[in-house]
């Protein structure tokens, strides 16, 4: 469970900015490209030509965790099996590290050329990973474009915060909550909030206690909306415990699938959490437009 | 109380195992119940203790033992079964006791009476020296006097054993039936019991009833119904009597030549 | 008696104890003010919605699996006989699973108790088939093992057909149990069903008691031998059924507790049903404060604790028996 989340979570982007660089075309672009993961999924989408891609991963489909779940619907979808890849003999094969090791390994020695994405910690990183796929499909002008104007986005959201700084904890199917170093942790922390899980010393994505997220009142908590089939983890933010409090604000408030990668499509994250602050927690800017 | 049987008949898997099998019992007596294997010693026990619906009359006392509940069966007639089983480490006095249960409503600890009752049945069965002792570490004549002890605390008018002899060395076997001798003349209790061993059937029942291929084929003092000539027909075995000052001694000391058992 | 006061104080005891666990640092008095205090203050939110159905789940299903281990035990004259280790425990997780992930009920709590009470009524009723009659200790464990292995291959299978890829997570749930983030609805959905089941047990008294000379003679002392295979069948299917619902698979306690407590008492079957329930409590309340403080940000799963102490148990009674059985 754990494990499944950290890796929908954080399975794309870029560790090293030197990556951009080195892995920046010289010959044509790739005309067959494969996407085995959720989250190179929604930045291939996102940049490439309709016929470049290939297939994206069946949970690119999902409408809980893929903001382009609609999109997904146009591409095949593939499982990540070094066969289906076989098959297919991709020119290019986009990846994350950390879900598919053993299909990685494989697929290299048998000759492809496979990139690979690492998790996004922050927010920041996101700007450089689009650049680096959009080199990677030869897009460079449609990733700038589209960097450039993340970066802005943020800048702007960025400067409209204030010292108010209300509480918010993520709380997720199973009571794990979203700690320090994480995408959604950034997100939370440029929307204007302060992250009380990172505060109370999470890192990552960890079982986080029910009786804390109590102790603690959070302003908000943020759950994830579950529209699919049940689990009995999804009851767990649900707990009776959790409507008690009686001043805290309680919802899905993020798009769903929005702060689970680290494509463009989380400054939809941002936005949503910053408007929640304007509306709860008003800046004295807020108070005057 | 007299026990009164006429044209029972019981059929198992569409084959009639019994067949107007009919008696007439005076109370205060042992009534032997012999026959060779398959006759249906144990099936008539279990038509009048109620564990096979049977056909025809069934009466105790004034009791018609075919439409009795199994509560108030429990009271008129204690069953020892011949697999003698003991399933936890009871002692003896509580094994015994559970024979109180059909004399004591749901959640009552046993009373007076019941202590009564029990010391009775353990001096009865002779093993009051062990009352403290564990059931199941006994040997096991001590654990079928012990077991004899429960079903005479049940303090039933009727009590039928299904051949409490079988596995006991002589002694034992000779104590056991001196309990059911006393059980029958100092209480009047009538006791039904299913036996192999013709001596000790002709020694200590009153009366013996001999079971031929699911039909009663004679039943009477022990001298007229174990003849020579009975054993011959029913059991295929040459047998020889003796006397002493007490009684009978039969001993089957080879095969009729015409026999052909299963 | 005398024994069950005990094992009612000492159950009482971690029940209190129980409540006063938690990673919440709340100091003695703000724990008991919180728990009869109203209103919004964390203190009170945690101890009355959290921490209060934790203990009394504990106490509940603790209870449930004691006693259904000493009545089966005292059923079936068989010592090894327990939830557990026969299976009825996994094939309830079964059925909670089968109906609560399929999605029939939408995503409501009420679907576990139904599918767990199936899933329990028909593990009794199988094992009940094959072994009762001949009463073979071998026979019924084997049968069990087999049960087990069946129902959790198929808790698995359910799990992993689930669409919602979340659900395979929570296969460690199901067969290893826990009391975690539980509230007063489980509660309500669990207790009348358990509540319900002790008291069909406790009706069985007298025939276990009569058991124990075997069928045969029970029958002969005025036990309804069909009654009393209903009264069990139905009380451990609706107490286990229950527990397993909103706790998962919590094995061994049904089979450790009547072991542990058994000498004490004259050995009666009927003698141990309300001891073995109270150690029961007692022992599941334990292992789940326990669970608690040996990982207290990630938590054991307290079927883990149970399984730890529970499986040695096992094994050390299985070898003993072939010595000397009972």
């Amino acid at each position: 469970m754990r494990e499944r989340r950290k890796r929908l979570s954080r399975l794309s982007g870029l560790t090293f900015l030197a990556g951009a660089l080195l892995s920046a075309p010289v010959s044509a672009a790739p005309e067959r490209v494969m996407s085995l993961n959720l989250c190179t999924d929604q930045l291939a989408m996102t940049l490439a030509e309709p016929e470049q891609l290939i297939s994206v991963s069946f949970l690119a489909r999902e409408p809980d965790l893929s903001m382009l779940h609609e999109k997904a619907q146009d591409f095949p979808v593939n499982r990540g099996l070094a066969e289906e890849v076989f098959l297919e003999k991709p020119d290019l094969v986009v990846t994350g590290t950390y879900s598919l090791h053993n299909t990685t390994a494989l697929l290299k020695r048998l000759g492809f050329r496979v990139e690979e994405f690492s998790f996004v910690q922050t927010l920041d990183t996101i700007p450089g990973e689009i650049r680096r796929m959009g080199a990677l499909l030869g897009q460079e002008a449609r990733a700038e474009k589209l960097a450039e104007d993340f970066s802005q986005e943020l800048d702007a959201i960025a400067k409209s915060q204030c010292d108010m700084r209300p509480t918010m904890i993520a709380y997720d199917q199973n009571g794990v909550a979203l700690g320090s170093g994480t995408l959604a942790d950034s997100v939370m922390q440029a929307a204007g909030f302060a992250n009380l899980a990172a505060d109370l010393g999470l890192v990552g994505v960890a079982p986080f206690p029910l009786e804390q997220v109590i102790a603690a009142r959070p302003d908000v908590i943020v759950t994830s909306a579950s529209e699919g089939a049940p689990t009995l983890g999804e009851h767990v933010p649900r707990h009776p415990a959790i409507a008690a409090l009686p001043d805290t604000r309680i919802g899905a408030f993020v798009p769903a699938g929005a702060w689970s990668c680290g494509s463009p499509a989380v400054i939809e994250a941002v936005r949503a959490l910053a408007s929640l602050r304007a509306e709860i927690a008003p800046c004295p800017q807020d108070a005057t437009q | 109380m007299r026990l009164q049987a006429d044209n029972i008949s019981v059929k198992l898997g569409g084959r009639r195992v019994l067949e107007g099998v009919g008696f007439d019992i005076e109370p205060g007596q042992v009534i032997g119940l012999l026959g060779p294997n398959g006759a249906g010693k144990s099936t008539l026990m279990r038509a009048l203790t109620g564990q096979l619906p049977a056909e025809g009359a069934m009466r105790l006392g004034a009791h018609d033992l075919t439409a009795i509940s199994p509560a108030e069966r429990a009271r008129l007639i204690a069953y020892l079964p011949q697999q003698r089983i003991i399933g936890w480490r009871l002692t003896v006095r509580d094994l015994v006791a559970l024979g109180r249960l059909p004399w004591r409503a749901f959640g009552r600890r046993p009373d007076a009476g019941d202590e009564a009752a029990i010391a009775r049945a353990m001096e009865m069965a002779d093993v009051t020296p062990l009352a403290d002792r564990i059931a199941t570490e006994l040997s096991g004549g001590e654990q079928a006097r012990v077991l004899m002890a429960r079903a005479i605390a049940q303090q039933t008018p009727l009590l039928i054993a299904d051949e409490p002899a079988s596995g006991l060395d002589p002694a034992h076997q000779i104590t056991l039936m001196q309990s059911l001798k006393r059980l029958a003349e100092n209480e009047g209790r009538t006791v039904l019991v299913s036996l192999h061993d013709l001596t000790l059937a002709a020694r200590w029942c009153d009366r013996v009833m001999l079971l031929n291929k699911g039909r009663l084929a004679a039943f009477g003092t022990p001298e007229t119904v174990l003849s020579e000539a009975h054993l011959a027909e029913i059991y295929g075995v040459k047998a020889h009597r003796a006397r002493d000052e007490d009684g009978l001694i039969i001993a089957p000391v080879g095969l009729t030549k015409s026999q052909n058992r299963d | 008696m005398k024994l069950s006061i005990s094992l009612a104080m000492l159950a009482l005891a971690l029940f209190i104890l129980s409540l006063l666990v938690g990673p919440a640092a709340l100091g003695i008095g703000d724990s008991i003010a919180g728990l009869f205090a109203g209103g919004g203050e964390a203190a009170a939110i945690i101890m009355r919605e959290i921490r209060l159905p934790r203990a009394l789940l504990g106490l509940a299903i603790g209870f449930s699996l004691g006693l259904s281990g000493a009545v089966l035990q005292g059923f079936l004259r068989n010592p090894l006989a327990e939830p557990g280790v026969i299976g009825v425990s996994s094939m309830a997780a079964l059925g909670a699973v089968a109906v609560f992930y399929s999605g029939l009920a939408g995503s409501s709590l009420y679907a576990l108790p139904a599918g767990a009470l199936i899933g329990a009524l028909a593990a009794v009723l199988i094992l009940l088939a094959i072994a009762a009659r001949q009463g073979s200790t071998l026979t019924l464990i084997l049968a069990g093992v087999a049960l087990s292995s069946l129902a959790g291959a198929l808790t698995s299978l359910v799990l992993n057909l689930s669409p919602n890829p979340f659900a395979a997570y929570e296969i460690i749930f199901w067969l290893l149990g826990s009391l975690k983030d539980r509230s007063m609805e489980h509660v309500l959905l669990a207790l009348p069903l358990m509540a319900a089941g002790w008291l069909l047990i406790a009706l069985s008294a007298r025939a276990i008691d009569a058991l124990s000379l075997g069928e045969e003679a029970a029958g002969n002392l005025g036990i309804h031998m069909g009654r009393a295979r209903f009264l069990i069948v139905a009380g451990v299917a609706l107490s286990v059924g229950a527990a397993t619902a909103v706790a998962g698979t919590i094995g061994f306690i049904g089979l450790v507790v009547p072991h542990l407590i058994r000498p004490l008492t004259n050995r009666m079957p009927s003698s141990l049903l309300l001891p073995a329930g109270l150690g029961g409590a007692a022992l599941l309340l334990a292992a789940d404060i326990a669970a608690r403080l040996v990982l207290p940000a990630g938590e054991l799963n307290v079927g883990v604790l149970t399984a730890l102490i529970g499986a040695p148990f096992f094994l050390w009674l299985v070898i003993r028996a072939r010595r000397e059985m009972l």
